[in-house]
């Protein structure tokens, strides 16, 4: 069994401890002072936060206040609460609103799939690529990971033609098969992101595996990919997020399944040209809801501690 | 588990043909063995690799080989032109056009406010956020709001909160005290300033969510570790959490380094019209949509990008010297 | 574990086929169901106006018209004409249509200009000169221009009949200190002094935004009032670089500086920092009253249509007032000169792509919309823009507001102006002509500065472009 050989001041002679015990001993050693500090240190920072928080609520609460005002009242004051509720901003939306046909709730629903096939298409890609990189040893390594920063690092624009030319050779210019291929791709942000983390993940997890006449994609979809799973949930939300509020690629290659960042889009330039912000806002947080739903329900396996230990057993 | 903190002689975490420690298997087997590795590195990249080239490399390959050429209008088509675009590009930028050569020093000091500014906040925010300051919970979801929310918003509340008449901003200041406010979005640099401003302030909760999930995954026994020992909290952050997720934060790192290049919405949003807060990505946005000189703005983003991707990749080299051995 | 993850994937790729068959299977039911297809750049003046256009066509012809109003237009057209679609018009701001037509991916509308919009009327004549000849690309017509913008300064008609203030007619009449019409031409310079001493300094004579190039449509028609718009004309052609030597045509370089008397060496005259002001912000200030005029364009009142109370504002668009040095007509009075909001370069634009499907209905469709009476009802639609189109035998109802009505008036006794050029440093785009070289307005650079040395400006401008211009046109 591995020991834990943590350069420390532990003495020989304790042994094998449960980690209870030490803490235990050690709450006997502590010094009082130490834990005033502690607190101090943490209250201060707590008072930090709270203040960036503080402005970084206030865009949302002052976007949620005005829109349930009229125009008018939204005009004449931007700061001030709201003197009567318009919810008819909220249920005009939601209960009226269509394009090509497909309601709201139908933009919902076309936007998860292609949301959650597309996360899981990339995430696929890109811990593939960055996995197989980061761990193998091979000519052209290298290569391909600059070839990574390349295309993150291209400020790419007019490639539009080139590109719907390739689809409509490839007859994928109508259908979510085309958007999700397109979303397929392992060599981006995700990419980076899970190279350096896979790269930080000790190979003696594979070892062992090996050893015991597993094979290498064995390793990967059995060990490897389970071991990254805070990794890829993080990456996996902000993907998410991105494709959710991604409007172009649906609008010109789903011109009769709208998503609802599409739907969205529509309806905000329309309103921005009434200039009618209240209604704006109101839009904005429906298509946003679900979002922040997401986000606090995963936030937890993200930025938790899940994974309390590697190899023991 | 093993954690190895000083530097060790090799990193072992990376799969070589010599296994050292086991036995040597038979020799028919050890090619199998070769062959096997070689197989699920085709099978696995293949598809990624499929993928990048049809709609990537394909999509713009037109793109670079434009920016060798020029629209000739008798004709009606595009003509090779060899690396005239080029020497425009690094004319203007030598100072024939103030406009671009602004985008790119605005570009440029992209870096150091991503990598030397935010980076280390985000970092320091996800170690307390781990520490579970009160609240952190909250926090956390708090803190990737401004990913969550229209940029469009953002920019607008940032713009109103600092406009003269209409904000609350400037009332706060004088109220303080402070007698001759700038303007804030009215000229340059301090339009610039307040982009930078505006960048720090509502781009930490990508990096935190990034970082956070890094150091989850630092097994517990370390933390407690430090607690018995009574590790210091700054000990602790730069001598434990930092090394153990130093690859995370160079990858970061080096993600904020892309983004002298692709940094775009938030000079649009809240300097509109503006020429003098412009940048790469701005630059060639706006020229596409005008739809004049494509090949000029071809060569524009590629000597942009042939230049700056060896610089990154240095930089990411670099990053990749220290804590190169730490895994877990 | 391998066994959970490969299930999830395969559960998902089915998912995925079932749909893209699904929906491939739909997509084949559609067989181009309609006779004509439009597409519009979906921004500031809605879609009410194509929508009413398209159901009177089809009323009239009995054909289908399919509308699509899309945004993000402007950046999708040069895919689709490269790559064919099935449009059969695109109505586009800004885009460099010229490009296009070079490589054949336009439709030559020769045929279109000749057609008979109603009896003897040809198409062309309904035209405005003006954007006949900037239509025109390698001796063919490609394009209409889409619309005759008005601009200038809009003020707050409520709040001038409250206070008794006049409407100003010229710059500066300094033999007028109080704005009284009895006495002479009410002076704009002078009444902002009139507005701060009435309102106690409450009210700012001026609002505007960080977005500047809305003073072009005061300070343009002020270039043109000294230079007249055949010189304008002739700059647009781009004969010679002597075109922008200061000291043979100063005129926008005096019109800049009469901006900066007014407004950078005034700052009193506008609300605070309104270089660092969002538009809509600006906006806001002067519908709800707390500045009394504000460099705009005829789009105003239909964008903040329902957002202000008609207590607090009543907005109006003045015709420019007349600078020191305006041109004259035979009888000694000042010529009314109005730019042509959007013409600059290549303007906005209706094409009709090479390969439409449908480009005789695409013809006959332009020209209904040029018909007198649709002219009527696109105004109507958009309260108050003009298509760029010859308005004379159209009347306004009674029921337009102030705004529409001074809309049209200004268009019709004024000579409109552009921008519009079809040159080679142009078109690759060396050269803006709003404010050469670069585009770089200098309204706020002004503010920041008021010492900036103008003549200096121009003439190391002028000097640049003397030096550059041959490599321009090789």
């Amino acid at each position: 069994m591995n020991e834990n050989m943590i350069a420390s001041n532990a003495r020989p002679e304790d042994g094998i401890r449960s980690a209870e015990e030490r803490i235990i001993d050690a709450e006997k050693l502590k010094k009082p002072h130490r834990k005033i500090t502690k607190d101090w240190a943490l209250w201060v920072v707590f008072a930090v936060f709270f203040l960036y928080a503080v402005t970084l609520v206030f865009p949302f609460v002052w976007m949620l206040f005005n829109s349930v005002k009229s125009n008018q009242e939204y005009f004449q004051n931007i700061w001030a609460f709201p003197q009567s509720f318009h919810i008819e901003n909220y249920t005009n939306v939601l209960l009226n609103y269509e394009v090509h046909n497909v309601s709201l709730i139908g933009m919902f629903g076309i936007s998860i799939i292609v949301t959650i096939c597309g996360t899981v298409l990339s995430l696929l890609m890109s811990s593939i690529a960055a996995y197989v990189i980061s761990k193998y040893k091979f000519i052209g390594r290298n290569a391909l990971y600059a070839l990574a920063v390349f295309v993150m690092a291209v400020p790419v624009a007019g490639t539009l033609p080139a590109q719907y030319n390739i689809m409509q050779t490839l007859h994928l210019t109508n259908s979510i098969v085309g958007v999700l291929i397109l979303y397929a791709s392992g060599f981006g942000f995700n990419f980076l992101i899970l190279y350096g983390f896979f790269k930080n993940l000790s190979w003696e997890y594979a070892e062992a595996a090996l050893i015991d006449g597993c094979s290498d994609f064995g390793i990967f979809f059995r060990i490897m990919l389970p071991m990254a799973k805070p990794a890829l949930i993080a990456v996996g939300v902000i993907h998410a997020i991105g494709l959710w509020n991604d409007y172009v690629t649906p609008s010109i290659y789903l011109p009769r399944l709208p998503t609802l960042a599409v739907g969205v889009n529509l309806l905000l330039s329309e309103l921005r040209g009434q200039s009618a912000y209240p209604e704006m806002f109101a839009t904005m947080i429906i298509a946003l809801i679900p979002i922040l739903v997401v986000f606090i329900c995963f936030q937890k396996t993200i930025m938790e501690n899940t994974v309390a230990g590697g190899l023991k057993g | 588990m093993s954690i190895r903190l000083e530097n060790a002689v090799t990193a072992e975490n990376e799969y070589t043909a010599e296994q050292p420690n086991s036995e040597k298997p038979p020799r028919g087997h050890r090619l199998n063995r070769k062959k096997r590795k070689l197989i699920f590195i085709v099978v696995m990249l293949a598809l990624p690799l499929i993928q990048l080239f049809i709609f990537w490399f394909l999509v713009n390959v037109n793109t670079i080989i434009m920016a060798f050429q020029e629209f000739d209008w008798s004709s009606g088509k595009y003509i090779f032109n060899g690396f005239d675009n080029f020497i425009r590009v690094f004319r203007e930028i030598g100072g024939e056009s103030a406009v671009t050569r602004r985008a790119v020093i605005n570009s440029v000091l992209y870096f150091p406010v991503t990598c030397f500014i935010s980076l280390p906040l985000s970092i320091l925010f996800s170690y307390f956020l781990y520490k579970k300051v009160p609240g952190s919970a909250a926090f956390r979801v708090i803190f990737f709001l401004p990913s969550i929310i229209p940029v469009a918003v953002l920019t607008m509340t940032f713009s109103f909160s600092f406009d003269a008449t209409l904000g609350f901003v400037n009332p706060i200041l004088r109220a303080l005290g402070v007698d001759h406010i700038p303007s804030w979005f009215g000229q340059y640099p301090n339009n610039q300033i307040m982009i930078f401003a505006y960048c720090i302030w509502a781009g930490l909760g990508t990096n935190i969510v990034l970082i956070s999930g890094a150091i989850s995954r630092i097994p517990v026994e370390i933390m407690e570790y430090s607690k018995l020992e009574g590790v210091s909290k700054a000990r602790e952050l730069f001598q434990i959490a930092i090394p153990l997720v130093w690859p995370t934060i160079s990858t970061t790192f080096v993600l904020g380094c892309t983004s002298v290049f692709t940094v775009m919405m938030q000079p649009l949003m809240l300097t509109p019209g503006s020429s003098d807060t412009q940048t790469i990505a701005l630059m060639i946005y706006n020229g596409v949509l005008n739809g004049r000189n494509l090949p000029y703005l071809s060569a524009f983003g590629l000597a942009m990008s042939v230049i700056g991707v060896p610089i990154i990749l240095v930089i990411k080299w670099a990053m990749g010297k220290p804590f190169a051995d730490v895994e877990y | 574990m391998k066994n959970k993850v490969l299930k999830f994937f395969v559960l998902i790729m089915a998912v995925v086929m079932a749909l893209s068959v699904g929906v491939m299977f739909a997509a084949c039911g559609e067989n181009s169901p309609y006779d004509l297809k439009i597409a519009v750049v979906h921004k500031e003046y809605g879609q009410r106006w194509i929508n009413a256009l398209a159901r009177k066509f089809e009323e009239e012809t009995g054909l289908v018209v399919e509308v699509e109003a899309n945004p993000n237009l402007q950046s999708e057209i040069p895919n689709r004409l490269q790559n064919g679609s099935d449009d059969d018009l695109f109505f586009s701001h800004g885009i460099t249509w010229e490009l296009y037509a070079a490589q054949g991916m336009l439709e030559p509308l020769d045929d279109l200009y000749e057609m008979e919009v109603s009896d003897g009327v040809t198409f062309g004549s309904k035209v405005l000169p003006q954007f006949r000849t900037a239509a025109r690309f390698n001796d063919h017509y490609y394009k209409v221009a889409w619309t005759n913008g008005t601009g200038g300064l809009v003020y707050n008609k409520k709040m001038f009949e409250d206070y008794g203030w006049s409407v100003p007619t010229v710059y500066s009449n300094p033999a007028n200190p109080t704005c009284d019409p009895n006495v002479g031409a009410v002076g704009l310079l002078e009444l902002c002094e009139v507005i701060l001493d009435d309102t106690n300094g409450d009210v700012k004579p001026f609002v505007w935004s960080s977005e500047t190039y809305y003073w072009d449509y005061v300070v343009f028609d002020w270039w043109a009032q000294l230079a007249g718009v055949d010189k304008i004309e002739a700059y647009t052609q781009l004969g010679s670089p002597e075109v922008f030597n200061p000291t043979t045509s100063p005129e926008q370089k005096e019109a800049l500086k009469a901006w900066k008397n007014l407004i950078a060496d005034h700052p009193e005259y506008s609300m605070e920092d309104c270089a660092g002001k969002q538009y809509t912000a600006a906006q806001m200030e002067f519908v709800t009253g707390r500045a009394a005029m504000i460099p705009c364009a005829q789009w105003l009142e239909s964008g903040m249509m329902g957002n202000y109370d008609e207590s607090t504002c009543v907005m109006d668009l003045m015709p420019t007032p007349f600078i020191d040095g305006a041109k004259t007509d035979e009888n000694g009075d000042p010529i009314a000169v109005n730019y042509s909001v959007g013409s600059t370069n290549s303007g906005d634009s209706i094409l009709i792509p090479a390969d439409a499907p449908h480009k005789d209905t695409a013809k006959q469709f332009l020209v209904f919309m040029f018909r007198d009476d649709n002219l009527k009802l696109f105004s109507e639609e958009t309260y108050g823009v003009q298509l760029a189109a010859d308005y004379s035998n159209v009347t306004l109802d009674d029921e337009a507001t102030d705004f529409m009505k001074s809309v049209y008036n200004i268009n019709a006794n004024s000579q409109k102006f552009d921008l519009l050029s079809s040159a080679m440093p142009v078109l690759e785009g060396f050269l803006s002509l709003d404010w050469p070289i670069e585009g770089v307005q200098h309204y706020a650079s002004l503010v920041a500065d008021p010492n900036t040395d103008i003549d200096a400006l121009y003439q190391s401008n002028y000097e640049s472009i003397v030096s550059r211009w041959s490599e321009w046109f090789e």
